[in-house]
């Protein structure tokens, strides 16, 4: 496998300050190189700050400083791919959004949410949830460590809805008992781009280093709910992996009446990570491009379904 | 009336190196990959910043430098496998080199250089218990020696063995005797981040000095050039480290690390603080080597002392969360009247305020280099944060489940 791709984005974080960065990077087998770039992302820093701003103004004050707008084009040999990503802490707002986030800033206090609603995961929250189990299980995956309910798929793929991490080619392995290793072009072209602007950082340095990009899927489903619904758009562990409970900070939003509002505060949360989905899970919804910010690994990406949320599993309490 | 000057660069850098990741899973077959990379960063007046991959350019004018040799990755291939076969238990390992010159200018001086060589070992160990141990180990260098048979080896051999027959510890607030490694996770996060600037030079943090943070006979360092986990002369913004920087003197905040921006901020000089893990990212003040001298008695003594209590031998996942510190107990051993008892418990977190070191009655009369030197702040892992610290006595440390 070769890659020879040129990445060149304009990143604002705060409304003012842009990082322009533009890298290219060629791989071959095992071995790869971050080149000499031509290109720059001059002209993209209006578009990202205006960008940051457009969307500043849907969001509480209290998730503006969480707000990423990214501009950018991806280039390989004959091909130029533009592209627009925002979010929040994880939570797309640009680029294949999932539907019925909040579009106004109006925000709601925890304690103020009317009657006893749903609890569900948005794509971003279920991604993150479903990477931090893998991640926790010990040693090789077998039948008996398998944390998830047979219904649910996790696949580990080189495709992302992140445009400079995608690849068409890439192969896909859907990850369970008996996982092999994909082949080392995979490897180190994924090593690159998924963490296309920190190459001197191993990934996963920290963690586990089985996974690539997951592609999470059920065929169990259910229908849209009919009454109010708390959705945890984002999940941030603040706990190692671990199949026993696990402590995560939870940012939300209300959906009544087919009128979604955002939370206004975050919120804590604790799972027990060994059953949250080992039985019973449902989807709403087909997948949906997804985001996990963490604060040191970064940002990775992947595909996720709405999932309904087992109450019994996990508990909520308001920050103090 | 006159025209506007145009927009001229407030600080540069540019970096050229390689970094080697090699992994292996147990029952598996090692994967070698290596990356050249060849960068710059342009900081312009405004709060933008471009950064590229390329050569600098002919007009930064700056000196040129050779691609820094990296490790033979046979060599280091070899050395992981060997490690690995003397690990009897399950696990996976990730071995990373990074090898590379930075070169830093701004408005006022000329171009600074400086070499990084440092290595990580990274991974996890399946316990015998179904657990898991996170390894860590990292600093200056290829890493190699610390991997060949010897005592660090023959530690990390010892506390998975153990720790994978270890009960759960109970919770509550029981007196302990931190070995080295686990005083020195304490002190990095309950003092260490304490003592850092923040990474925004516009947040002021000078309110923190004069903080109780140890006991009245605590003396705590940074010191780059100790020839510990860091070792630089020169730090990221081009400021010279001249030598060791007294933090705490008498258990009390006497100082915090800067980097420029942040000192200019609380009025005061840059400290050699300033650490960016990689080109593309601001430098932010940063920890070097924490160095925490040594006492008077040996570590059989202070477990002499504590009488009924734990001996924390090794503690992971450590972190800093305003007030408070956490960290995992991966294994601590049962003393009874003095004595061990090698009933080994684990499983458990200690949750702290920061000045938890104010309960230390006694230290080791030997300080050592905590081999895990990984330290992730800011969106930024360096593999270089050194914490050297002797065993410690504390009257009471809170632990959970």
């Amino acid at each position: 496998m070769t890659i020879d791709r040129t990445i060149v984005f304009a990143r604002c974080r705060d409304g003012q300050i842009i990082h322009h960065f533009a890298h290219r990077v060629m791989a071959n087998a095992g071995r790869a190189a971050v080149g000499a770039c031509d290109q720059d992302a001059v002209g993209l820093s209006d578009l990202a700050r205006n960008e940051w701003h457009r969307h500043s103004a849907r969001l509480p004050p209290g998730r503006r400083s969480q707000l990423v707008a990214e501009m950018g084009h991806v280039i390989d040999i004959g091909n130029v791919r533009p592209y627009s990503i925002v979010h929040a802490n994880g939570s797309i707002l640009q680029g294949l959004p999932s539907p019925h986030l909040p579009l106004v800033a109006e925000a709601i206090k925890w304690a103020d949410v009317p009657r006893k609603p749903l609890l569900t995961f948005g794509p971003s929250a279920t991604l993150a949830l479903v990477n931090f189990i893998l991640d926790g299980i010990p040693g090789a995956i077998d039948a008996a460590a398998w944390p998830f309910d047979s219904e649910l798929t996790v696949c580990d793929t080189g495709q992302s809805p992140y445009p400079p991490q995608h690849r068409d080619n890439a192969t896909a392995s859907r990850i369970g008992t008996g996982t092999e290793h994909r082949d080392e072009g995979d490897d180190i072209a994924f090593m690159l781009l998924q963490r296309s602007e920190v190459w001197q950082r191993p990934v996963n340095a920290l963690y586990n280093m089985r996974q690539r990009n997951l592609a999470i899927g059920c065929e169990r489903k259910m229908p849209d709910p009919s009454g109010p619904v708390i959705v945890f758009d984002t999940l941030s562990a603040e706990v190692e992996p671990t199949l026993s409970r696990s402590s995560w900070l939870a940012t939300w939003y209300l959906v009544d009446a087919d009128r979604p509002i955002w939370g206004e505060e975050r919120v804590a949360v604790a799972i027990d990570t060994s059953k949250i989905l080992r039985d019973d899970v449902r989807t709403i919804g087909t997948p949906w491009p997804a985001c996990i910010y963490d604060p040191i690994e970064g940002e990775c990406y992947g595909m996720a379904p709405h999932l309904f949320a087992q109450s019994s599993s996990l508990a909520v309490s308001v920050l103090q | 009336m006159q025209s506007p000057q145009p927009a001229q660069p407030r600080r540069r850098s540019s970096e050229i190196g390689a970094l080697l990741t090699i992994d292996f899973v147990t029952h598996g077959l090692p994967r070698t990959r290596t990356v050249t990379f060849e960068a710059c960063r342009d900081e312009l007046p405004r709060g933008t910043v471009s950064s590229w991959t390329s050569s600098a350019p002919a007009n930064w004018q700056m000196p040129s430098v050779s691609p820094p040799s990296m490790t033979d990755s046979d060599q280091a291939t070899a050395a992981l496998l060997d490690f690995s076969a003397s690990i009897t238990a399950p696990l996976s390992l990730r071995y990373s080199r990074l090898v590379s010159c930075r070169q830093m200018t701004d408005a006022e001086d000329d171009w600074q250089s400086r070499a990084i060589d440092v290595h990580a070992l990274t991974g996890r160990i399946m316990l015998a218990n179904g657990r898991t141990m996170s390894l860590g180990w990292s600093g200056f260098g290829d890493g190699l020696a610390g991997m060949a048979e010897g005592p660090k080896r023959a530690r990390v051999e010892w506390v998975s063995r153990c720790a994978g027959t270890a009960a759960p510890v109970d919770a509550g607030d029981i007196p302990v005797v931190l070995a080295p490694q686990p005083a020195a996770v304490v002190a990095h996060e309950a003092i260490g981040h304490f003592s850092e600037a923040a990474a925004s030079a516009a947040i002021d943090l000078r309110h923190r000095l004069g903080c109780r943070l140890a006991a009245d006979d605590f003396d705590v360092f940074d010191d780059p050039t100790r020839g510990a986990a860091a070792r630089y002369g020169v730090d990221d913004e081009g400021t010279v480290a001249v030598g060791p920087t007294q933090i705490v003197d008498g258990g009390v905040l006497v100082q915090q690390l800067h980097g420029r921006g942040s000192a200019r901020t609380a009025q005061t000089l840059s400290t050699a603080n300033a650490r960016a893990a990689q080109i593309t990212q601001q430098p932010i003040p940063r920890l070097s080597n924490l160095v925490v001298p040594a006492g008077t008695r040996s570590q059989d003594e202070l477990v002499d002392c504590l009488g009924d209590g734990l001996l924390v031998h090794h503690l992971s996942h450590g972190f800093s969360r305003g007030l408070e510190i956490e960290a995992r107990i991966v294994l601590a051993e049962l003393v009874r009247s003095g004595r061990r008892t090698g009933i080994f418990v684990g499983d458990g977190r200690l949750t702290e305020r920061i000045d938890v070191l104010a309960r230390c009655i006694a230290r080791g009369d030997r300080i050592e280099l905590n081999p895990n030197a990984l330290c992730g702040k800011h969106g930024q892992i360096l593999y270089d944060v050194g914490t050297m610290a002797p065993a410690m006595l504390l009257s009471q440390l809170r632990i959970a489940r």
